[in-house]
């Protein structure tokens, strides 16, 4: 059975299970909604991808935030419009803005278009109110969702056996969201290293 | 560094290292990709690229071997180049802007040859500039025959309708017979009227005493008709100086007329500039639509309406930071063109440059200035200025200098009229603007030549027209011919002007001229004898008329002697003289008439 279109639902399951502390789970949604707000096709956008995959933020929250976001970001996009505007028009500091557009690679980011900036300063204004709602609710509803990974057989089933097994197996102290190192079993090549996050 | 994941990092640090070196190594190829796509969505032929490099670090592009195929002539090249390298500004590409601050194109070529076919058969081609040749040069087809051959049915006309004396000629054969006409009814009248008086003396004498007064009233007729008789005589004898004088006035308008045939005969008047255009306007038409069609073509390029740069999903609005100067996405500031080529075996170099070449024109504010020169066999200087900056697009083209050689040429119809034209070299100078879509400007053309000669159908070439024609139309060195254009590239208007028209129609205007002089002895023959023919008939009529009218007058006087001895009854009958001016009785031998001269 193809099992490619579980991938994301795999993934985040696991960060929500068996893999990610809070943090991790908790910044990949705040980078993923400002990543999903901005538009694409531009230099901002593929900056802020970088910084999503670069970091130790779960990429599948990240990315599943990005798609969730995106489609509130065309909701979104009048007020950024307005809000982008009120900067970008600013009088006092249109030579500022000038200066920066003529700085090389600029003019790739999009930052004089009303949209992008509007929504890239709504996204850094959400992005910590975002990442501390998603931190409580990480702490909140972590556990109980690992329990019913573990307690039932499709759950396991579309998280994986790999990670259903790390669940089973309690690598994770859920209680602090870190590993405990004692209670891994798995050996070191395959490559499930523990580690302190 | 704690915070890096290294793990994710490090290969994808490695995958856009090989990502930059499959750009150094496939950009190349999607450049020459686009380039051929691009050129020929643009012009509507093929084009062909062969190698080409770009280079990221150096930002400069390297073309070689581009050839733009002739969309009108698929089996030859608009313009082919060996190299073309374009210097692309480092800080341009940054600012997503394509600058390129020095190009050169070597190896330039126009209408090369090709050796496959450049044609795209989903685009259309431009229409070819015929189409203001129109039917003048079917109007003038057969003008100089018909001229020449009516010039005698003309002359005849122009002297049965202009010359006084044969319309008096006329006009005395048309009345004076018609005067005699009325004469005769009147002695016919008289001659009636006497038979019948006869009549009734013959019956009133059967019984004199009981008709006396039908005697009587025959006696009075009998004067009447006496005096009557008299009167018409005299008239009769008036006639004769009315003709003599009629006569005399015809031939002092004969004379007139003498005179003015001597001093010429004013002939139809042909339009210079209807000869100057059945000769060249087919030849003119086809080197000025060459113009204007390689007009088209620059035009082409540089596009008439800028095209914009868009968001590119149209999401919120781009803002231009004021002091922040918006410039073009592409532009060359400036392009070296070096060009060879051959005319009729002749090498010639072309050196060129364009300055300010850029898809949005009205951003960089100032024209595309093109300047080209030729050396060689082929010399000229052509500048022109495209300037898009304003609403409305204006362009300039100045053409100076002798264009390719010119091979022998024929003007006109040879099957009807026609002058032949030696190759040489043609000087044109071409000042031709466009605003928007309207076309105005002059273009001047000097062709130079070791005369001209004459070819016309069988029956002009035998006659002293052709021979004329020939003799001046042989020194002709030089034909000018000026064009004021107008009206649009598609519907382009010429108004031209020639030396060539005047020239032809002075040497027509000699020939015609030397033909009515070597006529005009005969015209005056012909005259003479016409009036000379015509008086005749008069006289002749006249003389005609007069014998007969002599002979009933006879008659009638015979009648009325009669009448008189008859209704007297004596041996003495009295005689009436014709030519007296009341009725009398005279001798009866005496009779005379004074009719006869």
């Amino acid at each position: 059975m193809p099992t490619w279109f579980l991938q994301p639902v795999r993934l985040v399951a696991t960060a929500l299970a068996a893999h990610a502390s809070c943090r991790q789970l908790a910044w990949g949604v705040a980078l993923g909604m400002l990543l999903g707000l901005v538009p694409k096709g531009n230099l901002t956008a593929l900056l802020l991808a970088w910084l999503l995959f670069s970091s130790q933020a779960n990429l599948g929250l990240g990315l599943a935030s990005a798609c969730a976001f995106s489609w509130a970001g065309l909701l979104l996009d009048p007020l950024a419009h307005r809000l982008g505007w009120q900067i970008l028009s600013h009088q006092p500091l249109q030579p500022a803005f000038a200066w920066c557009y003529e700085l090389p690679l600029v003019a790739w980011c999009d930052l004089n278009n009303t949209v992008v900036v509007g929504q890239l300063v709504l996204g850094l204004y959400a992005l910590y109110p975002v990442y501390w709602v998603s931190r409580q609710a990480a702490d909140r509803w972590r556990e109980p969702l690992a329990d019913w990974i573990r307690k039932h057989a499709v759950a396991r089933a579309l998280v994986g056996v790999p990670s259903a097994s790390r669940v089973e197996l309690g690598e994770f102290d859920t209680a602090d969201s870190k590993l405990n190192p004692a209670h891994s079993v798995l050996p070191r090549t395959s490559g499930f290293e523990p580690r302190n996050v | 560094m704690r915070s890096i994941r290294w793990s994710y990092v490090g290969p994808r640090l490695v995958a856009i290292a090989l990502v930059v070196a499959g750009l150094h190594y496939g950009l190349p190829p999607l450049l020459r990709w686009s380039l051929i796509e691009s050129g020929q969505a643009l012009v509507g032929a093929r084009v062909e690229v062969g190698d080409v490099d770009f280079s990221p670090l150096r930002t400069s592009l390297d073309i070689r071997d581009i050839a733009v195929a002739d969309p009108d002539d698929p089996w030859s090249n608009l313009v082919a180049a060996e190299r073309v390298v374009l210097e692309i500004e480092p800080g341009s590409l940054a600012r997503r802007r394509v600058v390129v601050r020095r190009g050169s194109v070597r190896g330039l070529q126009f209408d090369s040859s090709r050796t496959t076919s450049g044609e795209l058969p989903e685009f259309d081609r431009l229409a070819p500039l015929g189409r203001f040749v129109d039917s003048a040069a079917d109007r003038g087809k057969d003008w100089l025959a018909a001229y020449w051959f009516n010039l005698s049915s003309k002359l005849e006309e122009h002297v049965r309708h202009e010359f006084r004396s044969i319309r008096l000629a006329e006009e005395l054969a048309t009345r004076w017979p018609r005067v005699y006409e009325k004469y005769d009814a009147q002695v016919q009248d008289l001659l009636a009227r006497g038979r019948e008086t006869e009549a009734r003396i013959r019956a009133a004498r059967e019984n004199p005493l009981r008709n006396l007064t039908a005697l009587r009233e025959a006696t009075q007729e009998i004067e009447r008709l006496n005096q009557e008789l008299g009167k018409l005589v005299e008239e009769l004898e008036g006639l004769e100086p009315q003709l003599a004088g009629d006569r005399d006035a015809v031939w002092a308008a004969w004379e007139a007329d003498r005179q003015k045939l001597a001093e010429g005969i004013s002939l139809d008047a042909v339009d210079a500039r209807a000869v100057s255009d059945y000769l060249l306007q087919e030849e003119v038409a086809g080197r000025v639509g060459t113009v204007l069609r390689w007009v088209e073509r620059v035009r082409m390029l540089v596009p008439l309406v800028p095209t914009a740069r868009e968001p590119v999903r149209g999401r919120g609005l781009n803002v231009l930071f004021a002091g922040l100067r918006q410039q073009p996405d592409y532009l060359v500031r400036s392009l070296e063109l070096h060009g060879q080529g051959r005319s009729e075996g002749q090498p010639f170099t072309l050196r060129g440059t364009v300055i300010g070449l850029s898809t949005q024109p009205a951003l960089y504010g100032r024209p595309t200035i093109a300047k080209i020169v030729s050396r060689g066999s082929v010399n000229f200087d052509i500048e022109a200025a495209l300037d898009r900056t304003g609403d409305v697009p204006i362009d300039r083209f100045v053409v100076d200098g002798p264009l390719v050689a010119r091979p022998s040429v024929e003007l006109g119809r040879p099957d009807s009229f026609a002058v032949a034209i030696e190759g040489g070299r043609d000087e044109v100078h071409a000042d031709l603007q466009l605003t928007a879509t309207e076309l105005s400007g002059s273009v001047t053309l000097t062709m130079r030549a070791e005369g001209l000669q004459v070819r016309c159908d069988r029956a002009l070439a035998a006659t002293r027209l052709a021979e004329v024609l020939s003799a001046s139309l042989n020194d002709i060195r030089k034909v000018e011919t000026t064009l004021q254009i107008d009206g649009t590239l598609d519907e382009p208007r010429l108004r031209m002007e020639s030396t060539l028209g005047g020239q032809v129609l002075a040497a027509v205007r000699s020939a015609a001229a030397e033909e009515v002089a070597a006529r005009r002895q005969e015209l005056e023959l012909a005259l003479k004898r016409q009036v000379d023919g015509r008086l005749s008939e008069v006289e002749q009529t006249v003389a005609d008329q007069r014998r007969q009218l002599e002979h009933r007058l006879s008659e009638q006087q015979t009648t009325l002697i009669r009448l008189a001895a008859d209704t007297f009854g004596l041996g003495n009958r009295p005689t009436i003289r014709l030519g007296s001016s009341n009725s009398g009785v005279d001798q009866p031998d005496s009779r005379e008439s004074t009719f006869h001269r």
